[in-house]
């Protein structure tokens, strides 16, 4: 299992690891309630010289984003509208774009995802007494077995007690390998565990 | 036959360019930029100029064809306001104007000819253009490409003749 990380703990306010560091004086800080230099609040003047450098590196940024955009929305654009042409002509010669549009979401899903999918919709429909069940459209739909992680499960049987013999792999397997050698890590861990405690 | 560049000119500028008849067409759209009064027409056709300038340098046509602009002629059923009709002549002459400048051979083709040659009714809705358009191998992207392709197969069909 990977390590979970930790929040570096907070040093005390002036010191870092025992170290004084240097903390602006509290006149730099300004009177309680009111902004010190640097503070963005728009209370104190910012001359025009900084806000002209500022505008004119956001106008240049912009242009540049700009210019990415506009060219990328015009190839969009037109990739776009081909598509719906093409569209617009495959439904005037018969084509159900509704059935190709499901087809084309479903291609795009993982096959497992949708066996799921399909078997829920199988029990919900049971469960509803829908009318759809009668179509028998998801009826011999099985959800698959979820993926076993063989290193997670020896793992864990080792953390949990269980024996080296419980290994449910065959000999000379991979799988037995594996399972193995994260059980014996997960009974050293459960190990460490207590003698922490 | 001549390298021809074809172009549906309204708010958005759709243009085929041909190399040769049976050459691919490079298609686009070219938007006109929008103005909030409809009567500042100065920045329109100076943008519309300034792309087709482009156009012509990029592409080196030896024929412009542009499809006309709709005039009414008594129809009652025309929608049309005063200010799209002085854009759309307005479109039209820049285009005859830089087709003279750069010296090209300028064809004006009517909209009810060109949506004959397309889909064999002059009176084609936008949608079948495009589903004309597409079912004859062309990539439009809207109704004003497949104008473009219109204006140019009829133009090619003349200089055939």
């Amino acid at each position: 299992m990977a390590e979970r990380a930790k929040a570096k703990p907070k040093a005390a306010k002036g010191k870092v690891k025992g170290k004084a560091i240097a903390v602006l004086p509290k006149k730099s800080r300004g009177a309680k309630g009111k902004p010190g230099p640097g503070h963005n609040s728009g209370m104190h003047a910012v001359s025009d010289e900084v806000i002209g450098r500022h505008l004119d590196t956001l106008k240049a940024k912009k242009k540049a984003l700009d210019k990415v955009v506009n060219d990328y929305k015009d190839d969009l654009d037109q990739a776009r509208g081909v598509y719906r042409s093409a569209r617009k002509l495959a439904k005037k010669e018969g084509v159900n774009l509704k059935a190709f549009d499901i087809m084309s979401e479903l291609e795009s899903e993982d096959m497992g995802h949708v066996q799921v999918n399909y078997a829920d919709v199988a029990r919900y429909q049971k469960i509803t007494d829908s009318p759809l069940l009668q179509l028998e459209m998801f009826q011999g739909m099985l959800a698959p077995e979820p993926a076993v992680d063989v290193a997670l499960q020896g793992q864990n049987a080792g953390k949990g007690g269980e024996p080296a013999d419980n290994n449910p792999y065959p000999a000379n397997t991979d799988d037995h390998v594996i399972w193995r050698e994260n059980h014996q890590l997960g009974v050293k861990q459960a190990t460490e565990a207590l003698t922490r405690h | 036959m001549p390298r021809l560049l074809a172009i549906d000119c309204s708010s958005h500028v759709g243009f085929a360019f041909f190399a040769s008849p049976t050459a691919t067409p490079k298609l686009g759209t070219f938007k006109l930029p929008k103005s909030w009064a409809q009567e500042n027409y100065g920045p329109r056709f100076k943008a519309f100029h300034d792309w087709l300038c482009d156009v012509v340098t990029t592409f080196e046509p030896e024929v412009l064809a542009f499809e006309g602009p709709f005039l009414p002629r008594g129809s009652s059923s025309f929608s049309s306001t005063e200010h799209t009709l002085r854009t759309l002549i307005g479109l039209a002459s820049i285009a005859e104007l830089i087709a003279n400048l750069r010296n090209l051979r300028c064809f004006e083709v009517n909209v009810s000819t060109a949506k004959k040659r397309l889909t064999g009714d002059g009176r084609a809705q936008k949608n079948d253009m495009i589903i004309a358009a597409t079912a004859l191998g062309y990539e439009v992207a809207n109704d004003h490409e497949a104008d473009a392709i219109a204006v140019a197969l009829t133009v090619f069909d003349m200089l055939e003749a």
